[in-house]
């Protein structure tokens, strides 16, 4: 009997403590400022770790009482932002939508938000973009641009080519770029920047038509005819390198073309792109461009080309291999051959 | 020597050896001057084939360390320093860089060399995330550079023999791996239990930070220590993927492709300032049957089982489960000759890349590959729950959640280039 009683005590203790313990926690966790333990939210983040959903959903709710109550810290809800990163659902998202606005906790909202799936997201981000100035609204303009809106395309735009803030400008350049597709392309093609902004709008188109590859049959069109005009324009240096791998990645047709044509390059930059270019040729078009154009090139693209060749079968030696296989391919043989003898001379 | 502007400066020159005109040498330039930084100024700083022009670092003690080693070395010929990389690349005329920073920093400063034409020598793992680290392997490709991983494993005899015997089929078919690593951590700077609101004088903290998730400063969390906080590395997981398990996915052909899927189990580190993991076993499942363990109560190295036999391999021994699995076989030189024709000299074999164009003996997909097994197994660990891998597509399948985590979203102004 007094066994019972006991245990009935303690089960009432429990009932009465189980809450005051959760409070306790969650009072730690409210009360952490940078500099302190993290101890707490060491703990803490074991439990948004746990495979358990029930467990995780425990964490979720944690975190947005962190973010709801006015009693907590700045930082702690900065931490709760992050952990809602891991384990926010449609309720984390939308707290941390309530926080996109907010001077101090817009970018670890944003942070939080660039790679979630909802609906709401995007909307938010758009209606908040003319409220906010400065880091919050470059904030907002990179999120749009990692989450690929292409319905922000013309607000960005519109920042885009207004004359402020050149820091606004730059970032509002990157993420057309980062949307990519043929209205970001139109956006980016009819804007006037100024000379220092020159490469940042190159490096935007390339990304933008890069980008347009992955879409429809509009975009893939789009983004090879930009790619093209990049690649044919000297005064954009490097940038003219990535197009023209970009385009011959994408043009099975026009691939051997472009690695002949930078192979026949008197420029070193063309020159360093022809072996990555040669990677992308079937072993038809490599042995094709090896017997029939070998001659006509100058000795720095020879000696590109033996090397590539050499690089294909892996060694002299096993070249030596393939051109006394009497089982394998006849002008094969005769092409290693020939290579052996050009890297003998 | 300078890598733009002159006629036909940096490629397809002869093999070099002894003594060198002076302009004939790479420029070269070391970004990040702490432990490792240094040790690559002192590997550089000998050859006479090789200029170091340049240094960067954000920490004032560290430029001033580096430019006490180039002034003593080229006895006081004037060597730049810069705190921003950018800088540097504006200033333009250099070959190569070799780049020892931070996780978090290592893609943003390889997509800027790339884009600069310059060649790149990276420490691993390759970045800080499976997204960025596609970023960077996509800089390198389409901009056509040179690019070295600084797993000086791969070009390590014990290893390279080992890689032989693997590819040479001396195991039969291989059914499983297991990589040991380090577990644990250790306060590398003695300042874990230094105070925060210290004064970082000299040192540009906020630059440091660079696109990391901003925390504030604690000197026991900068330098070697960065390595300890999610922030910044991923503990000695992340420390020796890019070394041990780079080198077990080279010897099976694996170095391009991946995992179909990846758990794991472990603890995290309940120190106040740092949250790596501290303990692991991370199980990885390939396309043809082919498991791996890497896990930090194993054996540092790498062990290979195959239907006949296992072959062990660290840094100082090479050992099977039969004498026989180690015999030397003039058969096996051909499957040898992939690993050890370039020699044993990681530097050299990146700088004869840099002038002859042709791919380095670790390259950046290597890299990218080996890493990704690091990175899902943190993301196993971090999610608490398995993930199936696509890695033709790099994505997670079936699970919106830990997809959304594949990429490390970047603390504004700082942005990947994709």
């Amino acid at each position: 009997m007094i066994r019972m009683r006991l245990l009935s005590g303690c089960f009432v203790l429990a009932a009465l403590l189980g809450p005051v313990t959760a409070q306790t926690e969650l009072d730690r966790l409210s009360r952490y400022e940078f500099g302190r333990s993290r101890l707490a939210w060491n703990t803490f983040e074991s439990q948004l770790r746990n495979p358990l959903q029930r467990e995780r959903e425990a964490g979720e709710r944690t975190l947005i009482s962190i973010l709801m109550s006015r009693t907590s810290t700045t930082d702690a809800r900065m931490l709760a932002c992050r952990g809602l990163r891991y384990v926010g659902g449609p309720k984390g998202i939308q707290n941390l939508l309530a926080l996109v606005r907010d001077p101090r906790l817009s970018q670890e909202a944003c942070l939080a938000l660039q790679e979630k799936e909802s609906p709401d997201i995007n909307p938010t981000l758009r209606e908040a973009l003319p409220l906010v100035e400065n880091a919050l609204k470059s904030q907002l303009m990179v999120t749009l641009g990692r989450r690929r809106d292409v319905e922000a395309v013309p607000v960005i735009a519109t920042i885009a080519k207004s004359l402020g803030d050149k820091t606004i400008q730059r970032n509002a350049i990157h993420a057309l770029g980062q949307i990519g597709g043929r209205e970001a392309l139109s956006a980016l093609s009819g804007l006037e920047v100024d000379p220092e902004y020159k490469r940042v709008r190159s490096l935007a188109l390339l990304a933008a038509a890069s980008r347009g590859l992955e879409g429809d049959v509009e975009d893939t069109m789009a983004g090879l005819g930009m790619l093209r005009r990049l690649a044919v324009d000297p005064a954009l240096g490097s940038v003219r390198l990535a197009a023209l791998y970009e385009w011959a990645k994408h043009d099975h047709q026009q691939r051997e073309a472009l690695c002949r044509q930078s192979l026949s390059s008197r420029e070193n930059a063309l020159l360093e792109i022809a072996p990555k270019l040669f990677v992308l040729l079937d072993r038809d078009a490599k042995r094709a461009l090896y017997e029939d154009f070998f001659d006509s090139l100058s000795v720095a693209a020879k000696t590109l080309l033996v090397d590539l060749w050499e690089q294909e079968f892996r060694n002299v030696n096993k070249l030596r291999g393939i051109s006394i296989d009497i089982s394998g391919d006849a002008a094969l043989r005769e092409a290693s051959l020939r290579a052996l003898d050009r890297i003998q001379e | 020597m300078t890598g733009a502007g002159v006629a036909m400066p940096q490629l397809w020159l002869p093999k070099l050896s002894g003594q060198e005109a002076a302009n004939d040498r790479l420029h070269v330039a070391v970004i990040g001057l702490g432990k490792r930084g240094q040790t690559h100024l002192k590997k550089l700083l000998p050859r006479t084939d090789v200029r170091v022009v340049a240094l960067v670092d954000v920490d004032e003690v560290h430029r001033n360390a580096g430019k006490r080693l180039v002034d003593e070395a080229y006895q006081g010929d004037e060597v730049k320093v810069y705190e921003d990389f950018r800088e540097l690349i504006a200033a333009g005329g250099l070959d190569a860089v070799f780049v020892t920073v931070p996780n978090h920093w290592h893609a943003l400063i390889g997509i800027a060399c790339a884009e600069a034409r310059i060649d790149i020598y990276g420490e691993t793992p390759l970045a800080h995330s499976i997204v960025e680290g596609r970023a960077l392997c996509k800089a390198v490709t389409r901009y056509g550079r040179v690019w070295q991983t600084g797993n000086v494993l791969r070009s390590h005899a014990l290893f390279q023999r080992a890689c032989g015997l693997i590819s040479s089929g001396r195991l039969g078919v291989t059914r499983s791996v297991e990589v040991g690593t380090y577990g644990g951590l250790v306060d590398l700077t003695g300042e874990s239990k230094s105070s925060f609101f210290q004064d970082a004088a000299g040192f540009n903290y906020d630059f440091w930070l660079g696109p990391a998730a901003w925390i504030p400063y604690h000197p026991g969390r900068v330098h070697e220590n960065w390595r300890w906080h999610q922030a910044f590395g991923g503990g000695r997981l992340m420390s020796w993927v890019g070394q041990y398990v780079d080198v077990a996915l080279w010897a099976l052909g694996l170095d391009q492709g991946g995992p179909l899927k990846v758990e794991a189990s472990g603890e995290f580190s309940a120190h106040p300032i740092y949250n790596v993991p501290v303990k692991y076993a991370i199980d990885a499942y390939f396309f043809n049957d082919l498991t791996m363990r890497v896990s930090s109560s194993l054996a540092p190295g790498i062990r290979w089982h195959g239907d006949e036999g296992w072959i062990y391999v660290n840094e100082n021994q090479i050992l099977a489960s039969s004498k026989d699995l180690l015999r030397s076989d003039a058969a096996d030189a051909w499957a040898m000759a992939k690993f050890n024709e370039r020699g044993q000299d990681h530097w050299q074999d990146f700088l004869d890349a840099v002038r002859t164009r042709r791919p380095t003996l670790a390259p950046c997909e290597g890299a990218q590959r080996a890493a990704s097994i690091g990175h899902l197994g943190m993301l196993a660990l971090n999610s608490g729950r398995p993930i199936s891998w696509r890695p033709k597509t790099e994505t997670v399948f079936e699970d919106p959640m830990t997809a959304n985590l594949l990429e490390i979203p970047m603390r504004e102004p700082w942005m990947l280039h994709d």
